[in-house]
């Protein structure tokens, strides 16, 4: 009695809804786990000299939160709404390999657990760093069997993701409804694309030096303890992989950006088929500039300065995709719905965070910044700020989609209202942190440091709550079980409006089997 | 104690604040101009019946090519501003007019080790208005030799010799000007209190320290 179904049949689907509630489901359960996690270092760093956790399991916190929050939550929340939304959109009945998509599912949440449990194991679990520098990150200096285990974690994950990124790309390119051609395509199957793109050339990287790690870790190769390179080679595996995987945790943030926009502006996206080119201009340059998270290491300075030529270029197709969201609500009839106000916040902190990183693409301006609190801050303007903020307002703007259900609008202004201002309280003083390093557990009150750590931490303490009020609104609005009419918002794509059996309000797509009843959860629906 | 700004410092707080303000001004645009759009055309109560536009948008490139040509001019003007910049740091003057000093990082403090074989650990004593060429290398894991009092930042690499040069000012009075060096890579569980002092001499008093360091290290040498 789950919803209308059974138990065994929430274990056992394929359906393509059922398995992206089960995604939303299990990363909004990881994002309290690694959001907890960002408390805890919080409270350790709220004032200097504080013991509250020693420096190994801060070490572990960091890792940890770092990990879970771009791969186990930010990734796979975007591709839970991917997986319910996509196939709607597009007028599919299914993905086009539903096994393969449970598959994806399972493998994710067991790397989850697996990769969480690490740390309960003796010695605790991996303390690297999210991104695992070499030759730290070997037997020799990493020796607990929970690092071990963590490489496993990310394998599968790696596994779990490279199969859901070949499934949505035969999706959307085979398996669109008649008539819907690729100018028609929506913009949030456009970002998924795109998306899954990425995914596919980005993952491969990190599988191969996660196999050598372990390979080194288990059978005493030395591909990274080596000092011909051992650190270098790591860096270029990893930041091959770990800056499209940047964009692939943003893009679906995008993606939904654009939907939002023009639902609640009632506006057609500006410049359509630019945004489009920009889009894919971004996808194809962010896998050609990885090495600008290499400024420091020495390597030959003309290679470097050709990174952070392509890191400036790959700023002009972006900006071009903020102002053309921006300009979209140009002459709109706008309503400032909790969604709305949620992607108006998440294009504040996607230019804030863009320019921050505009700033690091200068090699000489990044000596200063590398390894600091700047940088912390950058990123977490992007990723908690802009992807964060951006799946919130994609979890609004589809729940009455998802649950038949509406939320309750004053509740979500006010806790949007909350996280937001608790949002910038925590990140950014970290601007002005410029010469704390990054990843320290404590510091001397000689730093002089203390009082913007401790504005981060009561900005913690307002943004944490209010992304738990957040989550409460949602499941409050399920349990009350008032149902709402199908289309609340008056949107125009096909999730809303493919009303299959009947009359197609905007557009002239034929109807297919996956109908719009069958969304609802109490509903069956296509097997 | 006024201590005064190292020159790589001061070249590199104007770049920055030139970069920052242009930031600051985008991102003033762009965020004023969606504020101003969300609330001049909020919907209204009581306003007739708005019919939405149905169908794509019209595709006009010129602003597109207007925004961007406009970008890559600002864009290639500060990579300009940055390549001259660069020289100070990553490419120093020739060591024969340099004081070269190795260091190696260590889980987790920094050794350093003079031209003429003097090697101490923890503090890196140098000499004022005198251009210093660190050669840094790390004997276990990375690290990163991070002098933010002067901007510039090298990784230590295991089995790698990186160069970063700088300039000390000169004491201009003090007797002694003491700079922080930290670790800015994740290097362990020492990771956070992985610093050393800087601590610039004047000239004859930094002679006169390496001539005593020459006695200190060779006693220990013999007794250990």
């Amino acid at each position: 009695m789950y919803h209308g179904y059974s138990l065994k049949e929430w274990l056992t689907t394929t359906n393509h809804k059922r398995i992206g509630i089960l995604y939303i489901i299990t990363a909004v359960f990881f994002l309290i786990i690694a959001g907890t996690l960002g408390m805890l270092m919080r409270v350790q760093l709220a004032a200097p000299d504080q013991t509250f956790l020693d420096p190994f399991q801060y070490d572990q916190v960091v890792t940890l939160h770092g990990l879970l929050m771009i791969l186990w939550v930010l990734t796979p929340l975007g591709a839970g709404l991917a997986n319910y939304v996509v196939p709607l959109q597009i007028g599919a009945k299914d993905l086009a390999f539903p096994r393969l998509n449970a598959t994806s599912y399972w493998t994710y949440l067991f790397s989850g657990v697996l990769l969480v449990g690490t740390v309960f194991l003796p010695n605790g679990g991996p303390n690297t760093g999210w991104t695992l520098y070499a030759p730290l990150n070997t037997i020799q200096f990493s020796p607990q069997p929970g690092a071990t285990l963590a490489i496993l974690a990310l394998g599968l994950l790696a596994v779990s993701i490279t199969m859901a990124s070949i499934n949505f790309l035969t999706t959307i390119v085979k398996n669109r409804a008649k008539g819907m051609t690729w100018t028609r395509l929506p913009i949030f199957s456009w970002s998924i694309l795109m998306t899954m793109a990425l995914a596919l050339f980005a993952f491969p990287p990190l599988a191969a030096g996660l196999a050598l790690l372990t390979s080194d870790r288990v059978l005493g190769t030395v591909f990274f303890s080596s000092t011909q390179g051992g650190s270098i080679l790591w860096d270029e595996l990893f930041w091959f992989f770990g800056h499209p995987e940047v964009y692939i945790v943003v893009f679906p943030a995008l993606g939904i950006i654009a939907e939002v926009f023009m639902t609640f502006a009632k506006r057609p996206l500006f410049q359509r088929k630019i945004f489009i080119i920009e889009f894919a201009a971004v996808t194809f340059l962010s896998m050609g500039v990885w090495m600008h998270h290499m400024f420091t290491t020495g390597v030959n300075y003309d290679v470097l300065q050709a990174f952070s030529v392509t890191t400036l270029a790959i700023s002009v197709p972006f900006e071009g995709l903020v102002l053309g969201l921006v300009l979209t609500l140009y002459k709109g009839r706008i309503r400032l719905t909790a969604p709305m106000l949620f992607c108006i916040a998440a294009i504040f902190t996607v230019t804030l965070g863009g320019v921050t990183g505009v700033l690091q693409a200068f090699p000489t301006l990044d000596y200063a910044f590398r390894g600091t609190y700047w940088v912390v801050g950058h990123f977490h303007y992007v990723m908690a700020g802009t992807t964060l903020f951006g799946l919130i307002a994609g979890l609004y703007y589809w729940w009455p989609k998802i649950t038949n259900r509406k939320y309750n609008e004053t509740f979500a202004k006010i806790t949007f209202a909350i996280s937001f201002i608790g949002f910038n309280i925590l990140y950014f003083p970290y601007f002005f942190l410029l010469d704390m390093p990054r990843r320290i557990s404590t510091y001397s009150v000689l730093s002089g440091w203390a009082s913007l750590n401790f504005d981060a931490t009561v900005g913690a303490f307002v943004f944490g709550p209010a992304v738990i009020l957040t989550i409460l609104n949602l499941i409050i609005s399920y349990r009350k079980n008032v149902p709402c009419e199908s289309n609340p918002w008056e949107a125009k794509e096909m999730e809303w409006t493919g009303d299959y059996s009947g009359s197609l309000s905007t557009s002239q797509i034929p109807t297919t089997p996956n109908s719009p009843e069958s969304s609802k959860l109490q509903e069956d629906d296509v097997k | 104690m006024s201590q005064a700004l190292p020159p790589s410092a001061v070249d590199w707080n104007n770049l920055f604040n030139l970069a920052a303000f242009i930031a600051v001004t985008a991102t003033a645009i762009v965020v004023g101009a969606m504020i101003f759009f969300a609330i001049k055309y909020r919907e209204k109560k009581g306003q007739p019946k708005f019919i939405p536009e149905i169908g794509l948008s019209k595709s006009r490139a010129r602003e597109a090519v207007i925004f961007a040509t406009l970008s890559i001019i600002i864009l290639t003007s500060l990579t300009i501003a940055s390549y001259r910049l660069t020289p100070n740091e990553r490419f120093p003057p020739p060591v024969s007019q340099s004081l070269v000093i190795n260091v190696t990082a260590h889980q987790w403090y920094f050794n350093f080790t003079y031209p003429n074989g003097v090697y101490y650990v923890g503090t890196c004593y140098v000499p004022a208005d005198k251009s210093i060429i660190f050669n840094v290398t790390s004997d276990d894991v990375m690290h990163d030799f991070g002098l933010m009092d002067f901007r510039v930042k090298i990784d230590a690499i295991p089995g790698r010799y990186n160069v970063i040069g700088v300039t000390t000012p000169p004491l201009d009075g003090n007797s002694q000007l003491n700079y922080t060096i930290r670790c800015y890579e994740m290097c362990g569980a020492g990771h956070t209190f992985m610093n050393a002092p800087l601590i610039v001499l004047d000239p004859t008093a930094f002679n006169q320290w390496l001539i005593n360091q020459i006695a200190v290290n060779s006693t220990s040498s013999a007794g250990g």
